[in-house]
Order: structure tokens, then C-alpha cells, then sequence
């Protein structure tokens, strides 16, 4: 009997060491960090799109308007994230508060006001859930402005993504702007990425930083090719 | 009904949701990807060295479930370094004594690489990362595995039939 009550004080001591550790959080929340950094990246993708708006709040209609000449074509579906973590820590998604029923489906790039977020991975009729572009899952082609194109794949750490392969003989160096090169029909043209971190041999081995602040509940855009017919 | 009483669900649920609240509680100190501590694969790991197979399936079933049902991993991805992990304490805890601590630490070392090496392996650039990329997360997992251990070896009486083997 004695040794079933040290069981159960045992857990119970597991129990308030979890709840200390959610309050220490607060202190600690890297999301809380990045915001400050994302709003960095925000400013570099407006410049991408249009300097003289840069210093706007961007709420949803703030960020439809932000993109509003820059998708190519591609039909935006606002959606918000919901913080809902990933139960595999290797992972990283969220919930998007849009499913089939508005439009959504599997594979479809999801944008914010830092540039690329992820891809659409599942999607139920009124939620969907999305990839974060740092999940080992993640695939996109991208460009370097006059260097050339290739293939990125999130991971392997958190926040960071690393080159799958090249399409023409290029070389990274540290510090050049990765942004998407459309035409794979998930994301238009001229998308960030993320940014070099570390430049090494060979390609694979290399880090791309991924924007911040991807995680929190922000705004984003689902990007939906439009339908045969559709006007682009 | 007498199997699932035998297997003391009330028990293995409570170490569950503290092993899944763990993880989340840890995720935005620490982080995620390789570096991160899987808290519910060190609560399998601790099972396997001391427990029967259906108790260390039912609690490896019931992570792999969460894991497939609350996020965006195939069933593939989260049983392939789960499965290997297990596999590889459940044949070495005859040769390694897991109650020295030392020989625990190396126990749950090799472990953890499996299911870091499984991992990698499920994606399309397996060997993409370099040495660095995850050993962080070792020396933390087996950090995280002394201290989660030691708790757990305390909850032991809960789960009459958990011992260790020999």
C-alpha cells in the first residue's frame, strides 16, 4: 500500500514539474521572440512586392491587399492559423480554420505576411492542417536572384530548411534571399523563403533560415490554382 | 475485459497524458526537430525494458494513434522509430541490465539514434544532416530519460506487473 502511494506522489511531482514548465513559457516562448524578428521579414517581402506599403498593419484585408498584384493568378482563401501543435516533435504544422467546404485542398501553398508559410497536408471540411516550411515534408522550388533555381526541403532543425537539389549550377553563399520561383502550382513568383545561413559543400548540407513567427496565430492566404476555364 | 484490466489502463493513461503534456510543455523552451526530447518515446522505452510485450504495445499503439490522429504524420512515420526503438531495448535488456544507471544511459543512447536514424530514413534526404544536426537532442534525451526514469521507477508499483526482467 505504501509503495502504491510513493507511485502516486511520484506522479503527482511529474504533474506540478509539467505545470511549472508551461508557466515558464511565458519567459521563454520563441514565438513570442520571432514576432519581433518577422516583422523584419515582413518589411524585406513587401519590398518584394510593393515598397511604399511597407509600413502598414497588416490585417486579412491588409494582407489581400499586400499580395494583391503578386499571386500570379492564384485564387487567396483567408484563413487564420490555429495554434495546434503537432503531437510528433520531429513535426511541424498547425490548423488552418478553412477545409474543403471554402475551397481548400491538399498540397496548396499557404502564404503570410512573412512569405512562405507551408503546404496544405490534410484537409477536413471546415479545418485544414498545414506544414510548416521547416517540416521534413515540405518541398518547394525556389530561385536566387542571378544566381539560379532549385529544389528546398524543410529540417532538419526547427526553423530551418536545407536545399534538395539544383536545376542549374549554382552556389550559395551566406546570406542570399531564397524566394519561390512559380510555376510549380503551389506558390507565384517571387515568395520569400528564407535566407542562407550557412553556405556548405555539399549543397544538402547547407542551412536556410527560415522566417519567424510562423507559428503564432497570424493571418495567411491558401493559394488555390484557379479552375480550367477561369480567368487567370 | 480481465486482459485490459491486467494491462491497468487508469495507470498507463496517467503516464500518457504527463508524458504528452510534457511534451508540449517542452517544445517552445527546447524546441523541435531532432533536437527535441520525445518525452512519449522515452515512456515507451522505460516500459519496454521493464514490462510485458501487451503493455508495451497498447502504450506504443496508443502514442502512435495520438501522434497520426493529432498531427500530419502517416502511421508509417510514427511506428517506423517507435517500432525500432522498442525492438532494439526489448533484445538488449536480456544482455544490458537497464537498473545500473550507466548501462540505461547507453541503453536509451542507442535507442534514441535508431529512432533519429528511422526518422531521417522515412524522408527523401536521409543523410542531408550532418553529425551535429540531433546530438543535442541525444545528450538531452538521455538526460531527460535519468530524470523521467527515476519518476517512473517510483510509479512502478501502479503497474503491478512491470519489473525488470532478470
Amino acid at each position: 500500500m505504501r509503495s502504491r502511494q510513493s507511485g502516486q506522489w511520484a506522479l503527482l511531482s511529474w504533474a506540478v514539474l509539467v505545470l511549472i514548465s508551461f508557466g515558464a513559457q511565458r519567459f521563454a516562448d520563441p514565438a513570442r521572440r520571432g514576432r519581433d524578428e518577422a516583422e523584419g521579414w515582413r518589411l524585406l517581402q513587401a519590398r518584394f512586392i510593393d515598397e511604399a506599403r511597407s509600413e502598414r498593419t497588416l490585417a486579412r484585408e491588409d494582407l489581400f491587399s499586400l499580395y494583391e498584384e503578386g499571386l500570379d493568378g492564384f485564387r487567396p482563401i483567408a484563413a487564420r492559423l490555429l495554434p495546434v501543435p503537432d503531437l510528433s516533435p520531429q513535426r511541424h504544422g498547425a490548423l488552418l480554420d478553412r477545409g474543403s467546404d471554402d475551397g481548400v485542398e491538399v498540397g496548396q501553398g499557404v502564404i503570410g505576411r512573412t512569405g512562405v508559410i507551408g503546404l496544405v497536408a490534410e484537409v477536413a471540411p471546415r479545418r485544414s492542417r498545414v506544414l510548416f516550411s521547416d517540416d521534413p515534408n515540405f518541398r518547394a522550388s525556389f530561385r536566387i536572384e542571378g544566381k539560379g533555381r532549385g529544389m528546398v526541403a524543410g529540417g532538419p532543425g526547427r526553423g530551418e530548411l536545407h536545399p534538395l537539389l539544383r536545376f542549374d549550377r549554382l552556389e550559395l553563399a551566406e546570406g542570399d534571399l531564397l524566394v519561390t520561383s512559380g510555376g510549380d502550382g503551389r506558390f507565384p513568383r517571387s515568395l520569400v523563403i528564407g535566407v542562407v545561413r550557412s553556405a556548405r559543400l555539399p549543397l544538402e548540407a547547407s542551412r536556410i533560415a527560415s522566417p519567424p513567427g510562423s507559428a503564432d496565430g497570424q493571418e495567411v492566404l491558401v493559394l488555390a490554382l484557379p479552375a480550367l476555364g477561369e480567368k487567370r | 475485459m480481465t486482459a485490459l484490466r491486467g494491462l491497468r489502463p487508469v495507470a498507463c493513461l496517467a503516464i500518457l497524458v504527463l508524458a504528452f503534456a510534457t511534451q508540449l510543455a517542452l517544445d517552445p523552451l527546447l524546441g523541435g526537430g531532432p533536437d527535441a526530447v520525445d518525452v512519449p518515446l522515452l515512456v515507451l522505452l522505460w516500459f519496454a525494458s521493464i514490462d510485458r510485450w501487451p503493455r508495451v504495445l497498447a502504450v506504443g499503439g496508443a502514442i502512435a494513434l495520438a501522434r497520426v490522429l493529432v498531427g500530419a504524420s502517416s502511421a508509417v512515420s510514427v511506428a517506423l522509430p517507435l517500432g525500432i526503438a522498442v525492438l532494439w531495448v526489448r533484445a538488449a535488456r536480456h544482455t544490458i541490465d537497464p537498473r545500473e544507471l550507466g548501462r540505461r544511459a547507453a541503453l536509451v543512447l542507442v535507442a534514441l539514434s535508431l529512432a533519429n536514424l528511422a526518422h531521417r530514413l522515412r524522408w527523401s534526404t536521409p543523410w542531408a544532416g550532418t553529425l551535429d544536426d540531433g546530438a543535442t537532442g541525444l545528450v538531452l534525451g538521455i538526460l531527460s530519460a535519468l530524470m523521467l526514469f527515476a519518476i517512473l521507477d517510483q510509479a512502478r508499483p501502479l503497474l503491478r506487473s512491470a519489473d525488470y526482467p532478470m
